[in-house]
């Protein structure tokens, strides 16, 4: 399944259309995540978290999650990747201190009807991204000169002073 | 009476063999220079072959042919062999720092991937536990290798540590050209962080990881732990 409602924003007002460049490496992401392993990974994940709420109950944990609910993390998992192809969290590209951060919202709502780009932002650091300051040496190899474009035109952005943005910043959290 | 006129200009017996052999040099740093020609401006090489003959055959008389024959001689096959020789030099440095350039896109590549797969398991938390303050990862949930505390733990490196065997990190090559413009090596760090044992990742997996038409379900279809295919012989610098 392609990923859907995939939305790109470089928050530089030089920076152009990164879409087609990021959206292979989403791709790439899902594929990791949908594994037969990761899945183990994440629903033995999820089910720590349940027990541990059921050990210690927080405030913290929005929604009080029964102890039979541990048995359907799987569902509960394959419902968020469902969700998260369908409606990818919005992509900034910007400046930061590492590689990406997670900003998550409230989304509120029922297990089933996890909306991600209601519940956050993924902001990726662009310098990192590209770790280039100068264009790389020609020629391309066939195909690939755009991609490269993308980290070379970043890099020579992140020589210049950054310009005050014209937009807002999207709040981060760690 | 070319070659004996050669003979004396060049001083050498055997005019004939060596000029036929860097003839044939010549010839093949040509077609090297073309791929490379091509590749630049990308066009086909049937096109650019088509049009080089078709300018060599129909505004070059053959009066001017044989002259440049023949001024070629005077210069002596050595020139000619030369030439031969810095072609297939440049050919071989331009492709050698297209191949360098083309494993720093797929490293570059293959960090963004990780770096989204990490945060999107950040968002499974939020998923699991409710709001912004909610998502806070459990402490008991971490790894080494990344921040956590007393009062949180760290869900994306426990994500990549279950599922790599350890966290993925990238170091500087001091070998590579492009110096600080580089993507760097990943290392995979095996085990508690001040103890790991670093593995460095696989071309391949990078490769096959960023682009499907490279067949990365090969490496699950082995019933394998997906690290085990990852990791190729210790790194020799720990």
């Amino acid at each position: 399944m392609a990923i859907g409602a995939l939305d790109v924003a470089c928050l530089d007002p030089s920076g152009g259309d990164f879409k087609h460049v990021v959206e292979p490496l989403v791709e790439g992401a899902m594929r990791l995540l949908e594994s037969t392993k990761s899945r183990d990974v994440l629903t033995k994940y999820g089910a720590t978290l349940l027990d541990l709420q059921e050990a210690k109950p927080s405030k913290q944990m929005k929604y009080n999650h029964k102890a039979a609910d541990s048995d359907k993390v799987s569902t509960y998992l394959q419902v968020f990747l469902d969700k998260v192809r369908s409606s990818f969290p919005k992509i900034y590209l910007e400046r930061m201190a590492a590689d990406g951060v997670a900003s998550r919202r409230d989304w509120g709502g029922e297990l089933m009807d996890y909306d991600p780009k209601l519940a956050g932002h993924i902001t990726l650091d662009y310098v990192v991204s590209s770790s280039s300051t100068r264009p790389l040496p020609l020629p391309w190899p066939r195909g690939y000169h755009f991609p490269f474009s993308l980290y070379t035109s970043l890099a020579e952005l992140s020589n210049s002073s950054r310009p005050s943005p014209t937009w807002s910043t999207p709040k981060k959290s760690a | 009476m070319v070659n004996a006129e050669e003979e004396r200009l060049t001083g050498r017996k055997d005019v004939a063999s060596y000029r036929a052999k860097a003839k044939e040099e010549e010839a093949r740093a040509q077609e090297l220079w073309d791929d490379y020609h091509d590749l630049k401006r990308s066009r086909s090489p049937d096109t650019e072959k088509k049009r080089r003959r078709h300018a060599s055959e129909s505004h070059r008389p053959s009066c001017d042919r044989d002259t440049a024959a023949e001024a070629e001689a005077k210069t002596g096959a050595r020139a000619a062999e030369q030439r031969a020789k810095d072609w297939s030099d440049k050919v071989s440095a331009s492709r050698g720092k297209a191949a360098n350039a083309y494993r720093n896109h797929k490293a570059f590549q293959f960090q963004m991937t990780l770096t989204i797969a990490h945060e999107l398991v950040h968002f499974f938390t939020c998923y699991i536990t409710g709001g912004p303050t909610a998502g806070k990862t459990p402490p008991p949930v971490h790894s080494s290798h990344y921040y956590h505390g007393p009062d949180r733990g760290e869900a994306g490196g426990y994500w990549e540590n279950e599922m790599f065997g350890g966290a993925i990190f990238f170091y500087e090559d001091t070998q590579d050209p492009l110096m600080a413009r580089q993507a760097g090596i990943p290392y995979l760090g095996s085990g508690e962080f001040k103890k790991a044992t670093y593995w460095r990742v696989s071309f391949s997996y990078m490769e096959a990881l960023v682009d499907p038409t490279k067949g990365w379900s090969r490496f699950l279809l082995r019933r394998q732990q997906v690290h085990e295919q990852v990791l190729h012989a210790p790194a020799a610098h720990n």
